[in-house]
Order: structure tokens, then C-alpha cells, then sequence
């Protein structure tokens, strides 16, 4: 796993420097504003290998000025998570917004980003419980309740700290790389159960924290250009 | 650049510690013991160790399992079954190569309830509405039932005079 964390991102560090030797030589550089959505790539992926996890996460930001994007993430997940004494599975929906600020100083017209952001999340859920067991330490048999419990309508709202990066491959074609933390504001728990797993937040920690890895492929609808004002030119004025 | 190379640590350095997180194992408390404490019956304030005790309960299947052998003891912790709502437990005192001891039984009666406890410990199992019957007294002069619900290990539930 972490060595895939590795590979992504050493590929996207080299597109972005490979992206930067091929500057073209033009006078007038514009930024380009537009509408960008896209969908995270590792989803599909985990649903196709994953039997335990249904998911897709459809993502989006929208250039407000030269560093702010507003950013938004929306989601289903269903994933049944297998522990040594318990077996639940996990239903629901969210959506993320926030923005990105973008820290990375481009190259006259290239387009890339490494940014940091800030979301606000949500979701909605349900948890099935399919059984239990009541660890025994002892010589004398453990209990294990089959009865499925399901717990409706319950819900979770956090908070995410998002490191990331995006690189133009083609033209309006964008990769795009993030790692985020979360922490949990507040949530409607279950009755005598705990929401372990959370759709949008994934696995809840103990600290109530969680982490998250997301690679998305992105398409930028142009909207209009600026005219950018180079350095060069505002140290003159 | 120097902004690139400042993040690009940040985010290794991320993944590193976030991998290192783990809470699969089990630390918190789960299921408590039923704690028995032994007094001397002549002088019902004072601890009385039992010598050579020998601790077995009937399980489930009808099985009587032996739980452990003390030499001299004023306090034992019994499991209880989990998967039923009584246990029969028997005490054996003078237990030795070429004896097999004085044994008394008696069975605690209980409703169960399972309360969630963490993901790695799943559910414990607290015990209410506690009661003891047939009991006997072979070297045991007394019980003394001391709670109806065992919920923890902090304090006796029985006490056990002799």
C-alpha cells in the first residue's frame, strides 16, 4: 500500500517537472479559469479488487482567483468491515466542501498545482451489524450473536486538512494526488454500538481521527482567461 | 521549487506516520471475572486463605472445566459462561498428590447483557440480576452474595466464609 502512496506520487512529481521543460515561448500568458471535475481513480479500483467495498467519489473545484479554488467531493460507499470480533457493514453517502489554495509558483502558462485545503464534511448513513462475539479468555466457549442489529439513520459531520497536488497531462487533462486528515466534529452513534467506519471518513480511529489517500483524473470546461502579471513586469511598475 | 520540495517531505513524511497507527489490539477492559474473597467464619472481618484450592465450572456443554489450582489464596477470579445464563462452580480446598480434596458447588444464576466495548474488543459480557442456589456446605459455612449486577473486577461479589 504505501509503497503504491510512493509510486503515484513520485509519477506525478516527474510529470510535473517534465511538464515544466516543455514551456513554450510565447509572449502573452493567460490563466485559465473554468468549472474542473473529475472522479478518483482508487474507488473503481478497490470495488473491482476489494469484494468487501462498493464506492465512487465524484470530484470538482471551480477558480475563484489566481491561488483559490472552491473545492467540493461527493460519494456512496458500501463496505462490510471484518474485525476479530465483530462484523458490520457500512451504507451511506457524503459530500465534502471546502477549498484549495495553491502554493506552487507555475512556470509562465503551465497549469499546476500543489496545494493545501481545508474541507467540511458530511454524511449519512446506515450500519448493519451481522454478529458479534463476546471474547472469552478463558477455557469456556465464547458467545457469538447472529442476530443482525441494523442502525439507521445515523450521520457524522468533520472536519479534513488536505495536502495534494495536480498536474495538467494533456491539455484540460488534469492528475491529481491527495493525502488528507480528518477529525470528527460530531456524529449520531449508534446505541451500543460505535460508527468504526464512516462513508467519506473511512476507518474512525481511536482519537476519533482517520486519513485518507485520493487520486483523481480531472477534466477543466474553460470558462475565460486572465491576463497574468509576471513578476518581472510588477517590479518594474 | 524550495514550496515543492518543502511539501513533497511533508507528504512522505505523512504517509510514513500514518501508517504506523494501530488499534487491533485488545487493552480495554472486557467481560469482568466473578471475584470471590474468603473470611474466616469465627471471626467474619478477617481474610481466611483457602489451602490447595482447586477452581473448576461447568460450562456450557455440560463439561466441568478446571479453571486453576492455588496454593493458598483469600482471593480468586472465576470466569462465568457467556453463552448461558448460569454457572455451576466448583470449589475443591485440600487438593494434593494423594487427596482429592473436600469439594462444594454452588451455581450463579444471571441475565445477561452486551455492551459494546471498542473494534478490537468487540462486546463484554455484564451480568445482572445475580442470585446463588444450590449450594453446599461441605467446608463452606456461608455465602454472602455482595452485588446483583457484576459489571467490573474492582470489587468482591462474593463473599465466602469458612
Amino acid at each position: 500500500m504505501i509503497k503504491q502512496q510512493f509510486l503515484i506520487l513520485f509519477i506525478l512529481v516527474s510529470l510535473m517537472s517534465f511538464s515544466q521543460q516543455s514551456t513554450k515561448d510565447s509572449l502573452v500568458i493567460k490563466d485559465i479559469y473554468g468549472f474542473r471535475f473529475g472522479i478518483d481513480i482508487s474507488n473503481p479500483v478497490r470495488t473491482l479488487f476489494d469484494d468487501n467495498r462498493t464506492s465512487i467519489e465524484l470530484v470538482a473545484d471551480y477558480r475563484i482567483n489566481k491561488k483559490l479554488y472552491a473545492a467540493a467531493e461527493i460519494g456512496f460507499l458500501s463496505k462490510k468491515t471484518q474485525e476479530d470480533y465483530l462484523n458490520f457493514t457500512t451504507n451511506g453517502q457524503y459530500i465534502k466542501l471546502g477549498a484549495n489554495y495553491n502554493l506552487y509558483e507555475n512556470w509562465l502558462d503551465m497549469e499546476n498545482e500543489i496545494y493545501i485545503g481545508l474541507r467540511y464534511g458530511y454524511s449519512n448513513f446506515k450500519q448493519s451489524l451481522h454478529n458479534y462475539t463476546v471474547f472469552s479468555d478463558s477455557q469456556l466457549p465464547a458467545y457469538t450473536d447472529e442476530n443482525e442489529i441494523i442502525f439507521n439513520g445515523l450521520s457524522a459531520h468533520w472536519g479534513e486538512l488536505v495536502f495534494g497536488m495536480k498536474v495538467e497531462v494533456f491539455n484540460n487533462i488534469f492528475l491529481g494526488a491527495s493525502a488528507s486528515f480528518k477529525k470528527i466534529v460530531s456524529t449520531k452513534e449508534p446505541e451500543n454500538f460505535k460508527n468504526l467506519f464512516i462513508p467519506g471518513f473511512d476507518r474512525v480511529y481511536l482519537n476519533n481521527g482517520g486519513f485518507g489517500f485520493n487520486y483523481t483524473i480531472s477534466y477543466r470546461l474553460p470558462l475565460y482567461k486572465k491576463r497574468m502579471v509576471s513578476k518581472k513586469n510588477e517590479e518594474d511598475n | 521549487m524550495k514550496h515543492f520540495k518543502k511539501i513533497r517531505f511533508l507528504l512522505i513524511g505523512m504517509v510514513l506516520i500514518v501508517s504506523c497507527e494501530k488499534d487491533n489490539i485488545c487493552i480495554d477492559e472486557t467481560t469482568p471475572h466473578l471475584i470471590i474473597r474468603f473470611y474466616n467464619s469465627d471471626d467474619t472481618s478477617k481474610l481466611k486463605g483457602v489451602t490447595n484450592l482447586k477452581v473448576a465450572v461447568q460450562n456450557s456443554l455440560d463439561e466441568i472445566i478446571e479453571i486453576g489450582s492455588v496454593a493458598t489464596k483469600d482471593s480468586i477470579a472465576i470466569p462465568l459462561n457467556v453463552d448461558t445464563d448460569f454457572s455451576k462452580i466448583y470449589l475443591t480446598k485440600n487438593v494434593n498428590d494423594t487427596s482429592d480434596g473436600i469439594e462444594d458447588s454452588f451455581e450463579v444464576n444471571y441475565t445477561r447483557e452486551e455492551v459494546f466495548v471498542s473494534r478490537s474488543c468487540g462486546y463484554k459480557t455484564l451480568y445482572n440480576n445475580v442470585s446463588i442456589t444450590n449450594s453446599t456446605y461441605n467446608w463452606i459455612d456461608n455465602f454472602s452474595l455482595l452485588t446483583t449486577r457484576i459489571s467490573d473486577e474492582n470489587n468482591a461479589h462474593i463473599n465466602i466464609f469458612h
